[in-house]
């Protein structure tokens, strides 16, 4: 049961107070009943055991922290939401299919003796749903590339672990198992350089199915990517071309397909269309859309063009120097946002309408500081226009009602 | 239009490269005019040739294996065709300057930013290295670098990104030139310090009354500081027009399409209205309107006949070039 803390996941993350995610995930539906192991739910708050245990009482006096509430929306402009009837919203049964929990990854630290690493993901703790999308935003070199790696498995992090369906994806040095790895496919920014040049899109697309052995016979793997160009856009006749003779929305479409193949539950799009152009980004935002309706994979969609995420996503996570900064439903992420950091990003994004030129906005001093050496505290208050004492010291906990969390000592008011 | 004193009047510019075994026509016949103190933004995708038109304007494809050809270039009066290269080269810096994309490669790498802020003043007013140097602060400080009599020293791989975007800006308008020409100055930095950015160039504008040529992809950055757009496709200006009448009321097809592709961050719709196909490579066949095989507008007439840039009916500010130009104006716009 939940209740019952696992103690070798303890054991391996002392700090993340971690109940046993076997257990938890497995069983989805008694957490409502066992407030213990609902406390622990909101995964990001195990990354500061400090804070919350200044703070016992806040989350269990939430009766379901992660749910997905079709509750308050953005009540600014009561517009239609983005892929409605994808499912997640309504069923608050769906299980978690991946969690991320209390991630850190720091690189080259120590290559010349000096331990001065680059912080790229910090504590970071989230969970997807089946059917959902999760968008996460972010400057570059927050972290968010490095968080859809790990996410993966391309990358193991220095502490914390991903799970995915409560299973742990990597233990020690170990590789990820192919059973896990086949379910948690990735489509990568640059459709130029993450196709071999030299495969043909048949061969490009039926590795996996090579790899993990799902296809019986060269008839079968030929029919098999026929199938899945067809269900990314692409005539089923242009297997044979090699990725040079295609648009790089075309190629875009190709490695979607790719990352299809396994027939996976969830998908990590790391900047999915920063390289297109914009006439194409629409083309293969609604293919990415269409595909998650219609095959129903969970999707964590990860970009800097805070209108696209907002477009495709159900929830929303803002990242900011290696932290979560905000989580949250995207209506609410975006309508009425919570962390500084996540008002200034949206205000100081360019809107495409001359008549909102002169808006009230919000213009943040200098850049982010260096991953290598971030503030103590909270990492944006060097930027921040709220910034007290309290900000430096402790990192703030990511909490809030219902779930819409900021990590924030001075949230914005009004949610 | 009939512009006195223009910043910059361009007729009829023509790029071809000709390097490869075929030739690529990739601006086929831009005209650009942009007023003392306007900013002008080219909007365009990848390979529509409006970085191009920049460097051509700029005098910079002069080189081996490139044809350029212009019916008029002037600057700020000054009839550009009709001078030597020296004297055009003199020219760049100090009547007109660019600002690149990307401030790590524009910038040397083993000169300070002072030495490399400086020689501007060297080269065009014959400065001592010391006024040189005091002039070089002043303009660090202009743009906004803190500290800017200590990190004039500093070289380029210790500035963050935008800070060096920050010193380009300064070298491009340290002799203050008639004609800013700024090539996607922000599409490397963040959102936040983007911002910063397009604020700068159009304070900078105002206090110098500089003209702006504003190179963008981004509909919300043209948005945001242009007063007219000119929209590229295919190596030529399809439509221009006043910036709030564009959004408004688009009249070229592509306009069109481009306003209905891009999510709004206020008003999202359930699903974007993506334009089909891709854009053409620089090497198309030229017959027929190039934006004719993803329109939804097109006709026989389209595929037939090229569409000239002609006035828009009944504002005189305005050229489009589509054969449907009533039909686009007309469309009820949500």
């Amino acid at each position: 049961m939940p209740s019952v803390p696992d103690p070798e996941a303890r054991a391996e993350n002392p700090g993340s107070r971690a109940a046993n995610p076997e257990a938890r995930a497995e069983n989805p539906g008694s957490r409502a009943a066992n407030p213990e192991a609902r406390a622990e739910n909101p995964g990001s708050r195990a990354a500061n055991p400090e804070a919350r245990a200044e703070n016992p009482g806040s989350p269990a006096a939430n009766p379901e922290p992660r749910a997905e509430r079709p509750g308050p929306r953005a009540p600014k402009t009561g517009s239609t939401q983005p892929a409605e009837g994808a499912g997640p919203r309504a069923g608050k049964a769906e299980p978690v299919v991946l969690r991320a929990e209390n991630l850190h990854k720091t690189y080259g630290s120590g290559i010349f003796g000096r331990g001065g690493g680059v912080h790229a993901v910090d504590g970071v703790s989230l969970e997807l749903r089946a059917g959902e999308t999760l968008g996460i935003v972010g400057e570059s070199g927050c972290g968010k590339s490095t968080l859809a790696r790990m996410l993966v498995g391309l990358e193991r992090p220095d502490s914390g672990e991903v799970t995915f369906h409560g299973r742990p994806f990597a233990r020690g040095r170990r590789a990820p198992a192919p059973a896990v790895r086949r379910r948690v496919q990735m489509v990568f920014q640059d459709p130029m350089t993450s196709l071999n040049p030299r495969m043909t899109v048949l061969d490009i697309v039926a590795e996996p199915l090579d790899v993990h052995r799902l296809a019986a016979g060269r008839a079968q793997r030929r029919d098999r990517v026929g199938e899945l160009l067809d269900l990314v856009g692409l005539a089923p006749e242009l297997m044979h071309r090699f990725p040079h003779e295609f648009s790089g929305g075309q190629r875009q479409r190709i490695g979607i397909a790719r990352a299809l193949a396994t027939d996976p539950e969830v998908i990590v799009c790391d900047e999915p269309v920063s390289a297109l152009d914009m006439s194409v980004q629409a083309q293969v935002v609604n293919l990415l859309a269409g595909l998650q309706r219609r095959l129903g994979v969970a999707l964590v969609f990860i970009a800097h063009d805070l209108a696209v995420v907002r477009h495709v996503s159900h929830r929303v996570g803002v990242m900011y120097l290696g932290r979560l900064a905000e989580l949250g439903p995207a209506a609410e992420v975006y309508g009425s946002p919570a962390h500084p950091y996540t008002k200034a990003l949206l205000s100081a994004a360019p809107v495409p309408r001359p008549q909102a030129r002169d808006r009230t906005r919000i213009i943040l001093a200098g850049d982010p500081p260096s991953p290598v050496d971030p503030p103590s505290g909270c990492r944006f208050r060097t930027r921040c226009w709220k910034a007290a004492d309290v900000c430096a010291g402790h990192a703030p906990p990511l909490e809030g009602a219902a779930a819409h969390l900021a990590a924030c000592y001075f949230p914005e008011a009004g949610r | 239009m009939t512009v006195g004193e223009a910043a910059l009047e361009v007729r009829d510019l023509q790029v071809t490269f000709t390097g490869s075994k075929r030739r690529t026509h990739a601006v086929r016949g831009v005209d650009l005019v942009i007023r003392p103190g306007e900013t002008l933004a080219l909007l365009g995708e990848s390979g529509s040739g409006k970085s191009v038109t920049a460097r051509a304007v700029m005098g910079l494809l002069d080189q081996p294996d490139t044809e350029v050809t212009m019916g008029t270039a002037k600057l700020g009066g000054r009839d550009l065709l009709a001078m030597s290269a020296k004297e055009r080269r003199l020219l760049r810096g100090s009547a007109m300057s660019l600002v690149f994309q990307d401030a790590l490669s524009a910038l040397n790498p083993v000169l300070s930013v002072g030495d490399q802020i400086g020689e501007l003043f060297r080269v065009h007013q014959g400065l001592s290295r010391r006024q040189a140097r005091a002039r070089s602060v002043e303009l660090l400080e202009l743009v906004g670098i803190p500290a800017p009599a200590a990190r004039v020293r500093d070289y380029p791989h210790q500035f963050s990104g935008g800070m060096r975007q920050r010193i380009l800006i300064a070298m491009a308008v340290a002799l203050e030139p008639g004609l800013l020409i700024a090539d996607e100055p922000t599409t490397a930095l963040d959102v936040t310090v983007q911002a910063q950015i397009l604020r700068l160039i159009d304070r900078l504008r105002r206090e110098l009354g500089t003209a702006v040529l504003l190179i963008t992809h981004d509909l919300g950055v043209a948005a945001e500081v242009a007063d007219r757009v000119a929209v590229m496709y295919a190596g030529r200006i399809v439509e221009t027009s006043p910036v709030d009448d564009l959004y408004d009321r688009p009249a070229h097809p592509y306009t069109e399409a481009l306003l209905a592709a891009i999510p709004d961050l206020d008003r999202p719709a359930a699903e974007l209205r993506a334009i089909p196909g891709a854009p053409p490579g620089p090497g198309a066949a030229d017959t027929g309107c190039a934006f004719a095989p993803r329109c939804p507008r097109a006709t026989a007439v389209c595929e037939r006949t090229r569409p000239e840039l002609v006035a828009v009916p009944g504002s005189p500010a305005r050229t489009a070039a589509c054969h449907h130009l009533q039909e686009v104006l007309d469309a009820v716009r949500t």
